[in-house]
């Protein structure tokens, strides 16, 4: 169906909300249960202490760390997608928009867990927040660890807010298209919008003065969060090409994840015209380009090891080639830096199976690229005796499991209580119905 | 009482328009008149809208300025703060490294500045607002347009005239009495 009237737009975007099937319940009840096995193995940690975990000497970062820089990595694209694209006035971005900023959030939530989990001392967690206490401890605000709590607070606030501000007009769609507790519900979420001249006005400024705040938010956290190694000496950490290589390490994995969410979206609940192949065709070209700059990384970091004389460097990027973990590694180079340079064929990019499968590679292989980092570093740095072999055990993984259930749930209940699309930037993009037909005066100048 | 007679003077009319030119044109014919254009809802933002309503500049982007300027002198202060408690030497830096600071003050910035932001939408529009007025029509979010317009009482027919010659499928007195949200 073509979407030609603004009424239209409402009622297949709506649609989505409807009493959901047999499929979702399912969908819903594995993450459920995947939510219990991170609580089980959290309180078997909590209770018995960190020694439960796979983590030993030399190896103390593991799974935990590996899975907190994948999920800040995957919320980078939804603000780059909601935000940094709304500047450009790229217009395809319109009907994943949501989307990609719903993604965010929940990838942030999800992240949270882990610098939690991982102190082993959870209950004193707390001393990370900067505030006057009678035993006068502050955090050292010159650790990385601690640049890190504040970026990613920052982050996970500004984009709770950016998204609940660009939802605030659908609500009030939803809430007029309801009755009964759901229309108090939506009326009260949507704060009372009614889309006068004045509120669009100042509407239209903050959204734009928003995305200008949160666009900076996508380069300086991820770069934030790879600098909790590169300021460490390990070889392996110690790069100073570390901050963009992973912001762009973390836009393609982004890119991916918003594949793998968008296109079932699209194919349950029939978008296909509200999302069109050409949208999810832009995001497999941005794809290819972050994908050269990964590729481009990987041979420049190896460059440098070699170039640099530095024998421990040189020897710790040759073990991840030729060591215990090189399976991992040319997973990781073949997966994010081969595999989506198919996306320059484009029978492959406008393939929604070719899409999705791609898309998914590209997300265990960057999983893969922060274990490669991660461990592969610590676990092989200057002498022998430092040297060791981590395996994750059940704990860890469960806890991971956990964190991918928390946020496939999150996501769910997104897609069943709130627009999944933009119905104002849609309807705005449309050509306004019109009598005699108009064409928009443009400022004159002097 | 004053207040309340001069409000009991006016009416205030409301039309509803399918129609964007329809919309444009009546709000030149009101501009050109002595009747208020209290207010015009539409389901989507219309710069042709706001460029005939002079709308201008928000000052919202004066809230942002001024949060991301504390955001930043307060990262700054709250990192010194902090490390002058214990004046410790740690990874071979000074007690006040700037550089280490800067990180946290540029957080705090985008921080204190999305949220300024934030409560200058909420002091501009006058959200949140939980009771909706009696002038909105739930059709205003789909598609339909709506012009509220004030006007003396003695002047009804004659806006309620132009309203509907403009181009309006519906004209309707407002009366008061607030509805919930």
């Amino acid at each position: 169906m073509r979407i030609q009237d603004y009424a239209t737009v409402d009622r297949e975007v709506l649609k989505a909300l409807f009493k959901p099937g047999r499929v979702y319940y399912l969908l819903l009840g594995l993450c459920i249960a995947g939510i219990l096995l991170g609580t089980v193995c959290e309180i078997y940690q909590f209770s018995a202490g960190m020694g439960v975990t796979g983590l030993m000497h030399p190896v103390m970062w593991g799974i935990y760390l590996i899975s907190f820089v994948f999920w800040i990595g995957i919320a980078h694209s939804g603000t780059l997608i909601s935000a940094i694209l709304y500047l450009f006035r790229a217009r395809w971005r319109t009907s994943v928009a949501r989307s990609a900023e719903a993604m965010t959030v929940f990838a942030l939530m999800a992240a949270g867990i882990f610098p939690v989990v991982h102190l082993g001392r959870v209950w004193i967690f707390y001393w990370l927040i900067p505030y006057p206490n009678p035993m006068n401890v502050w955090p050292n605000f010159q650790s990385p660890l601690m640049f890190d709590f504040v970026a990613v607070n920052t982050y996970l606030a500004a984009s709770c807010l950016f998204w609940f501000t660009g939802l605030v007009p659908d609500l009030a769609v939803v809430r007029d298209r309801t009755a009964g507790i759901r229309r108090r519900i939506y009326g009260f979420l949507s704060l009372g919008w009614t889309g006068s001249h004045r509120q669009w006005r100042h509407y239209g400024w903050s959204y734009l003065l928003l995305a200008g705040l949160a666009t900076p938010l996508v380069i300086s956290v991820h770069s934030i969060v790879s600098w909790d190694f590169a300021l460490a000496v390990i070889p392996g950490y110690h790069s100073t090409i570390f901050a963009p290589y992973f912001v762009a390490g973390a836009i393609l994995s982004g890119l991916s994840m918003v594949l793998v969410l968008v296109i079932p979206v699209r194919r349950i609940f029939g978008f296909e015209d509200l999302i069109p192949l050409e949208t999810l065709e832009s995001i497999a070209k941005m794809i290819i380009f972050m994908s050269l700059i990964i590729g481009y990384s990987y041979l420049v970091e190896s460059f440098m090891a070699w170039y640099s004389g530095n024998i421990f460097e040189r020897d710790t990027y040759l073990w991840r080639a030729i060591g215990h973990y090189a399976p991992q590694f040319w997973i990781m180079v073949f997966f994010n830096a081969v595999v989506p340079l198919a996306f320059f064929i484009k029978r492959v990019r406008t393939n929604l199976t070719c899409l999705f499968i791609i898309a998914l590679l590209v997300n265990i292989g960057m999983w893969y690229e922060r274990f490669v980092i991660i461990v592969g570093s610590i676990a092989h740095d200057f002498i022998p005796y430092a040297w060791g072999i981590y395996s994750p055990n059940w704990v860890e993984l469960g806890l991971m499991v956990g964190s991918f259930s928390i946020f496939f749930l999150l996501f769910l209940l997104f897609v069943k209580f709130a627009p999944v699309i933009s119905i104002a930037e849609v309807k705005e993009g449309m050509k306004p119905p019109t009598r005699n037909g108009y064409r928009e005066e443009k400022p004159k100048r002097n | 009482m004053k207040r309340q007679q001069k409000h009991e003077s006016r009416a205030e009319l409301v039309g509803t328009f399918s129609y964007l030119d329809d919309v444009l044109s009546c709000i030149r014919r009101l501009k050109e008149s002595h009747w208020t254009i209290e207010h015009v809802y539409s389901p989507v933002p219309s710069h042709d809208i706001q460029a005939l309503l002079s709308s201008g500049t928000s000052s919202i982007r004066y809230f942002t300025f001024i949060g991301g300027t504390l955001g930043v002198l307060f990262g700054l202060a709250l990192a010194a703060y902090a490390h002058l408690q214990w004046e410790l030497i740690t990874g071979g830096k000074p007690f006040l490294a700037w550089i280490p600071f800067f990180v946290i003050a540029f957080e705090c910035c985008i921080l204190f500045g999305v949220i300024a932001t934030l409560i200058g939408l909420s002091i501009m529009t006058r959200l949140p607002c939980l009771r909706l007025s009696e002038v909105y029509d739930a059709r205003f979010s789909q598609d339909r347009f709506g012009i509220h317009v004030s006007c003396d009482e003695t002047e009804q027919e004659i806006v309620s005239e132009l309203l509907s010659e403009a181009g309006a499928e519906e004209v309707r007195k407002v009366t008061r009495g607030n509805k919930n949200a």
